[in-house]
């Protein structure tokens, strides 16, 4: 029988084939290989009643000329999986997760310890600290470590009982019962409520053995140093000096301090002016050149500026009329960056304004540059948008208006875009060579001092309540302190915008809290109201 | 119904306050007639000496004098001007006669004479009607006895409109007296449930002044329905058709009425007659539908004579409306709405007739240009470039930010597997899947049974499409991991969803994967096919699946979804053999399996194959009764029951369904006991109730009402009675309820109550909330909701179960980017789609339980929507079968049935140009005279015709 033409249909296309009733399918099936590129063995041909099959007798089937036959199948390769196997979140045990998640772990409050536990998490914004402890096995520092290990391989909040074991034995203050005066309290006779801000000092002090962490050029004279010295104290510089005898010389004086106080006084609104209130002031004393008191000024500047500049906002204070401790409450606005040039001695300000000059600049173009990336960003975004959904345009009315700028400026976006953006880390890179030729030689060679004098506000304590005894301790840590964001790659360094928000660690609760509240921090309430802060100093890159 | 009553409510109310009249009359008749004479204006005053001289006349022996007496009687009432708030005056002055001239007619001796007495007296009787009931009616029928055979009696409508009115409505009273006399004793008389007790006391009344007047009934009931049709003559022919429909049907013989009506007015009388049906208790509602269907046949409005056929489910209507049109394009016109409705194609063209079908017809009866044509609405309307997940899940404009993990989650990617494919549904172009890069494929995405949804999900992408489609659903058939493979089955289903093909694919790919060992590939096939043919009522299938359900050694699961999967086949069909097999099975099943969650399934798939057959249903009910394993029993009778009134709006069923759901005591019994076990203290003796089926009677509420707006809106309120006093699984399931209401219509106050149990404390309400949302706003792009689960996105972000439904429920609100609707009911809201009621209480079903089916590795029971999916455009071809523009206005529909004149069946509308894409609640109509369309109902494909009368004219005035 002389073969006969008929169709076949394939993937919406149509095709002639000659088909020999007298042959097997196989040919056929070749045949259709031909046409359409898909192999034989995962063709299927669409017959009467089922698919053809290898052994299917065209006879039966009785193909008329011109009918038109279904093949399916697909040309070319098969889809393939990829070779690496994805891991999934709901596969991974908690030290995986946490490590893929970075997200911070709480503390659980161990009856009252939320002062400990504020504290705890407010030093964590230190990884420096973190680097260094790990060379302390043993004591307090040892258990720090040991709470901040745990910390990181878990993602359910940590029990840090080890740890406020050992507090309280380095620092019995803090086994402290609650005093059953309160009667209501007198039956649980639990622990106490604590200053978090005397936590913090305790236990700055008792990491005061953790060894330094050695310099960029290896070994140095820093490396007897110990950590806190490197990195968290600075040197005041007290001139104490008499009114009442200018003639009589002013005695100076250099202590090592481990924070900054900043005094609120009834006209203190910004954290900034009660921090010059603290180290300018007057006090009566004896003296020996006019053998009476007198009245003294005394002027203290810092010396060395510590990376990490500790504020601590003296909001408890004892008040003698009635013989307690008092919170004040009035609102103190704190700056999320902080210029200490004007706190320093003027030695240290020589050396540290060109650098801090120069980083304001490069701060400026930065700005600048992320708005321009942004706007192309935008621009770009704009021409692939796909059209607007009729019905959706209700639901994007948010949408528009925040794009609608982009579009108006759309002409500028795409004029700079034009000028072509370098990638952002090569502009860092410049900038930190520019930078790094600017610092002053003593102070490169101080490890762990702030070269600058910009901070960055990176953890917060705050303390919520009336009383000073009473009330409840949080911290607030910086998101990014947690999730470096590095430069090294051109699509995370836009992202930095983003990690500007905060989080709330209210004992074993963790929560994103938005940069744009932190200003709720400021007091003037029974809220949460900023206790200690931490800075830190300003990255040059 | 519940207009019949008015005719009998308002003249009862004005007699009386002639009665006062009379009164006062009599009062002051006994002061002297003086002071009533004051009152009245000399031409009253005439009229009035006149009328009494002309009865005075009538007492009078000579008889010679009686017949141009009554001729001037009636001339005088005839010509009375009269208006709507007054009496005519000739009445008003007879009325105080009325009961002597009774007595005076009693004296007379049988004459034509008589007769014309008679007739005078039925129109004097209407001033009466309240205490002498019926004398209208009497009268007329005395007046009619009277007269010899050769003569007719003058027409009712000689009287006037009141008249004829008051007529009607004393004809529906006498017959519904003497059908009781009949069947002796009222309380037999199947009281029809919308009239209520007005009627009881009616009849009450009736029978003690029966009593007490003690008359005698005049003629027979045929001389009633000879009546009856002489006044619906007249009503037709002055605008009431309303009336004269509702006067037939309470004679019961609507069937007439066809015979009445004139192209004039059969318009009008269908569709009162088709609103009526949703509130007509069987039979009279199929009654009704047949009837409008015969007018429409005769008249040759075939579209419209279709629709009830498939409303019907009608096999040999259908097939005679569809043979009937010679014009090609008609036939084809009834072709697509055949294929929307999924009717199966061997209804018209049965297998064994050698008749030749032209290609044009098949393509258009087994909807093969769906896809195509789909494409190119999309394309028009600019929606055709695939979305992204993030353009619908907005998660910039969320509140809480999530942890920006870099991880994949399966549980999210399987959320966005859903999404992505509801989304571009259709469109066969979305990113994940089809235009995935190689071996990048979204599939890799996901985990284990995520890999079968996913692969499945290329269905839901490739929709309607099989050309393109089968081939690349194909290359994962050849996956050496199973649950690929299995979803590739099951795409394979999906897309041949709602379209047949000449080739059959579907039914070559997958048939022999039925007996396949790995359960998932079979069950894959098993409701591939159920989705592919579901509504054919292909017998093939049915022989490949029953063995399945009979073998008793096939896993519940299987056994189940292949009872589903039949269901989904055969549904509305009442299929013999399918149910006796599942009823078997339920039978002789082990208690123990019988418990399984699958069982409901099977249930299901039995309750299917009556959807829509109303009492056709009562021998199975009996039958299921019989199952000795109790909780199976209730819950499939009331699956079966529920599936059988769908949208039918019938206020018995739901009374039947919400009365399941009353049952506490049971319930806290139960509790009590599980504390005992709990407790260990003593083993349990009693098997626990099951309350399932207070689950199913929940959606059963809905199901029944949806069809009609005001029992949808009735059973909200029930709906909220259950949420605030129910168990928690009546609760679970209000939501869904909701959902199944109102699904792809997102009406404000539906979308408030979902929004506040979406935060409710159960997080099972509260989960069924979210998915009841993306139900009622499915493929709406409804920019509230959407808003709504955004926000719901952060609420639940760590409830891993909700936040994956809230998902999905954003997939289901944008599907097929606003262009896709899944609501049952199309072509104007007078069809239900039994194949879409079948998806979505599949659907449903799956989330009665969700823990253990959805929440489950059971996620892909989601696709169960896609019966019900259908694009929501409107398209003009012309009768080549090519898409042409046209303008047509779109706007709300109105409802006008039984408004006098002309009134415009749509609001607020906007012109737009075909095709066009219609809300649920919308309506479209040509704003151009230039074509005729050849369906009434402008939606879904309409071919139009050029209009020969068209002149170019009003284009040059542009």
């Amino acid at each position: 029988m002389a073969p006969i033409s008929v169709k076949i249909k394939h993937a919406g296309k149509v095709h002639d084939v000659e088909l020999d009733v007298d042959l097997p399918p196989a040919a056929f099936k070749e045949a259709v290989y031909q046409k359409t590129g898909v192999p034989p063995e995962r063709m299927k041909v669409m017959i009467k009643g089922g698919v053809l099959k290898d052994d299917t007798d065209w006879r039966k089937v009785g193909p008329k000329e011109g009918q038109s036959f279904m093949v399916i199948g697909a040309a070319g390769e098969l889809p393939k999986p990829p070779s690496t196997r994805i891991v999934f979140l709901e596969d991974m045990d908690d030290s995986e997760l946490a490590q893929a998640l970075a997200l911070p772990v709480g503390l659980v409050n161990l009856g009252n310890t939320c002062y400990m536990n504020a504290t705890v998490q407010a030093m964590r914004a230190m990884p420096e600290l973190q680097t260094a402890l790990q060379a302390t096995p043993t004591g307090l520092p040892g258990a720090l470590n040991g709470l901040y290990t745990s910390m990181s391989k878990t993602t359910e909040a940590v029990t840090p009982m080890s740890f406020l074991t050992s507090l309280r034995q380095a620092f019995p203050q803090f086994a402290e019962m609650a005093r059953s005066s309160g009667g209501m309290k007198g039956l649980t006779g639990g622990y106490a409520q604590q200053d978090a801000e005397e936590c913090w000092t305790q236990m700055t002090n008792a990491l005061k053995d953790v060894p330094g962490l050695p310099g960029p050029s290896g070994s140095g004279p820093a490396a007897s140093k110990k950590f806190i010295e490197q990195y968290m104290s600075g040197e005041m510089r007290r001139e104490l000096k008499c009114d009442e005898a200018p003639e009589e010389p002013p005695s100076v004086t250099v202590e090592k301090v481990l924070k900054v106080e900043c005094n609120i006084g009834p006209t203190t609104n910004y954290m900034h002016s009660g921090i010059m209130d603290a180290l300018d002031g007057k006090l009566e004393k004896h003296s020996s050149s006019l053998g009476r008191d007198a009245v003294y000024t005394t002027h203290s500047r810092l010396a060395r500026l510590p990376s990490y500049l500790t504020v601590h906002m003296v909001r408890f204070h004892w008040k003698r009329d009635i013989l307690k401790k008092t919170k004040i409450m009035r609102k103190v606005k704190f700056p999320s960056e902080f210029d200490a040039v004007d706190i320093v001695t003027d030695e240290l300000k020589e050396k540290l304004l060109p650098v801090s000059r120069k980083l304001k600049e490069f701060e400026k173009e930065r700005a600048e540059r992320r708005k321009v990336r942004k706007r192309t960003k935008n621009a770009k975004a704009e021409k692939d948008k796909d059209v607007e959904m009729v019905d959706a345009t209700a639901s994007s009315s948010s949408g528009p208006s925040a794009v609608v700028p982009a579009e108006s400026d759309e002409g500028k976006g795409k004029e700079v875009a034009s000028v072509e953006l370098q990638d952002e880390p090569v502009y860092r890179e410049n900038e930190a060579k520019e930078l790094d030729a600017l610092v002053d030689a003593d102070l490169r060679a101080d490890v762990g001092c702030s070269v600058s004098g910009l901070y960055d506000l990176v953890a917060i304590v705050t303390h919520k309540g009336a009383a000073a005894d009473a009330g409840h301790y949080m911290a607030y840590v910086k998101k990014s302190v947690f999730h470096p964001v590095s430069h090294s790659s051109g699509t995370k360094g836009s992202l930095e915008d983003d990690d500007d928000d905060w989080y709330k660690f209210d004992d074993n609760k963790v929560s994103v809290f938005p940069k744009e509240k932190l200003a709720t921090l400021d007091g003037g309430g029974e809220d949460s109201s900023a206790y200690v802060l931490l800075y830190k100093t300003k990255a040059l890159a | 119904m519940s207009a019949p009553t008015l005719p009998i409510q308002v003249p009862a109310d004005d007699p009386k306050r002639k009665q006062d009249q009379k009164e006062t009359d009599d009062k002051t008749k006994a002061n002297g007639e003086v002071k009533e004479g004051e009152d009245l204006s000399d031409e009253d005053l005439q009229l009035k000496n006149e009328l009494e001289m002309l009865i005075e006349r009538l007492k009078e022996p000579n008889t010679e004098l009686y017949r141009p007496a009554l001729e001037t009687l009636r001339t005088l009432i005839r010509t009375s001007t009269s208006s709507m708030t007054s009496v005519p005056k000739p009445l008003k002055f007879l009325h105080p006669h009325y009961p002597e001239l009774q007595t005076l007619y009693e004296t007379w001796s049988p004459t034509e004479d008589k007769s014309l007495f008679a007739d005078i007296l039925s129109v004097l009787a209407m001033t009466y009607s309240d205490t002498q009931p019926r004398g209208t009616l009497r009268y007329r029928l005395l007046s009619a006895s009277l007269l010899p055979s050769s003569q007719h009696i003058s027409e009712p409508g000689l009287w006037g409109h009141e008249y004829v009115r008051h007529l009607a409505a004393e004809l529906g009273e006498e017959y519904r007296v003497r059908d009781l006399g009949e069947e002796e004793g009222e309380e037999a008389e199947p009281v029809k449930p919308t009239e209520g007790d007005e009627k009881d006391k009616e009849d009450g009344e009736q029978q003690e002044q029966k009593q007490k007047v003690d008359l005698e009934p005049v003629g027979t009931i045929d001389d009633l329905c000879a009546l009856a049709m002489q006044c619906a003559k007249f009503l037709l022919h002055h605008n009431a058709e309303p009336d004269a429909v509702d006067l037939l049907e309470e004679l019961e013989i609507v069937h007439k009425i066809v015979d009445l009506v004139d192209d004039n007015t059969y318009g009008r009388v269908c569709q009162y007659m088709i609103a009526c049906v949703n509130l007509l208790a069987p039979p009279d509602d199929v009654a009704f539908l047949r009837t409008a269907h015969a007018i429409y046949a005769k008249h040759m409005k075939l579209p419209e004579a279709m629709t009830i056929a498939i409303r019907l489910g009608d096999q040999e209507l259908v097939k005679e409306d569809f043979h009937a049109p010679r014009n090609p394009s008609m036939q084809r016109q009834l072709a697509f709405l055949l294929a929307r409705a999924q009717v199966p194609k061997e209804w018209v063209f049965p297998e064994d007739s050698e008749e030749e079908i032209s290609e044009d017809l098949l393509d258009c009866l087994s909807n093969t240009r769906l896809s195509q044509h789909f494409r190119e609405f999309g394309k028009e309307l600019g929606v055709s470039d695939p979305k992204s997940l993030e353009d619908i899940y907005k998660s910039h404009l969320e509140n809480t930010k999530t942890t920006t993990a870099n991880v994949d989650s399966a549980r999210a990617n399987l959320a966005s597997t859903f999404v992505n494919a509801f989304v571009n549904a259709g469109f066969g172009n979305d990113k994940l899947m089809v235009e995935a890069d190689e071996g990048n494929s979204w599939i890799y995405k996901n985990k284990d049974h995520g890999m079968m949804s996913a692969a499945a999900s290329l269905g839901l992408s490739l929709l309607w499409d099989t050309d393109v489609g089968l081939s690349h659903v194909d290359k994962y058939t050849y996956s050496a991991e199973e649950h690929i493979k299995a979803g590739a089955l099951l795409a394979t289903g999906i897309l041949n969803t709602g379209v047949r093909t000449e080739a059959d694919a579907a039914m070559a790919l997958l048939a022999e994967y039925v007996e396949n060992k790995s359960v998932s590939l079979k069950t894959s096939a098993i409701i591939g096919l159920g989705l592919a043919y579901s509504g054919s009522q292909r017998e093939d299938l049915q022989a490949l699946l029953l063995p399945l359900i009979a073998d008793e050694s096939v896993s519940m699961e299987i056994a189940s979804l292949a009872a589903l999967s039949l269901g989904f086949v055969f549904v509305g069909s009442g299929n013999g053999e399918v149910s006796s097999t599942i009823l078997q099975t339920l039978m002789e099943r082990e208690p123990k399996q019988l418990d399984e969650k699958w069982a409901r399934y099977m249930a299901l798939g039995l309750a299917l194959l009556y959807v829509g057959l109303q009492d056709a249903t009562d021998a199975i009910i009996v039958a299921l009764q019989a199952i000795e394993h109790e909780a199976i029993s209730k819950q499939a009778q009331i699956l079966v029951d529920m599936c059988a009134y769908a949208g039918t709006g019938n206020v018995l069923k739901v009374q039947t369904l919400l009365h399941h759901c009353d049952e506490h005591i049971v319930k806290k019994e139960k509790e009590e006991k599980k504390d005992e076990e709990s407790s260990e203290e003593t083993k349990e003796e009693q098997p626990q109730k099951d309350d399932t089926f207070q689950a199913f009677a929940v959606l059963g509420i809905a199901l029944v009402a949806m069809g009609e707006e005001i029992g949808s809106e009735m059973s909200l309120r029930q709906l909220n009675h259950l949420m605030q006093y129910g168990e928690p699984i009546i609760r679970k399931c209000v939501p869904l309820a909701l959902g199944l209401l109102s699904a792809s219509n997102p009406q404000l106050p539906i979308l408030d109550t979902l929004s506040k149990y979406s935060h409710d404390n159960d997080l099972q309400v509260a989960l069924n909330a979210i998915f009841a949302m993306g139900l009622v706003g499915a493929g709406t792009n409804n920019a509230r909701l959407a808003q709504m689960l955004r926000q719901l996105a952060g609420y639940y972000y760590k409830e891993p179960d909700c936040l994956f439904i809230v998902r999905i429920s954003q997939g289901l609100v944008s599907m097929g980017k606003g262009t896709i609707t899944i609501n049952p009911f199309f072509h104007d809201r007078q069809i239900m789609s039994r194949t879409a009621v079948a998806g979505l209480l599949a659907t449903l079903l799956a989330f009665t339980d969700a823990k253990s089916f959805v929440l489950d590795k059971y996620h892909w029971m989601l696709y169960f929507l896609t019966p019900a999916m259908y694009p929501r455009f409107l398209i003009t071809l012309n009768e080549q079968l090519e898409s042409i523009p046209v303008t047509v206005r779109v706007g709300q529909a109105v409802d006008v049935v039984g408004q006098a004149g002309k009134p415009r069946t749509i609001s607020g509308f906007q012109t737009h140009s075909t095709p066009v894409r219609l809300g649920t609640t919308e309506r479209a109509e040509l704003a151009t005279e230039e074509f005729i369309p050849f369906t009434n109902v402008l939606e879904n494909f309409v071919i139009l015709q050029k209009n020969p009368g068209w002149e170019k004219e009003d284009k040059m005035e542009l």
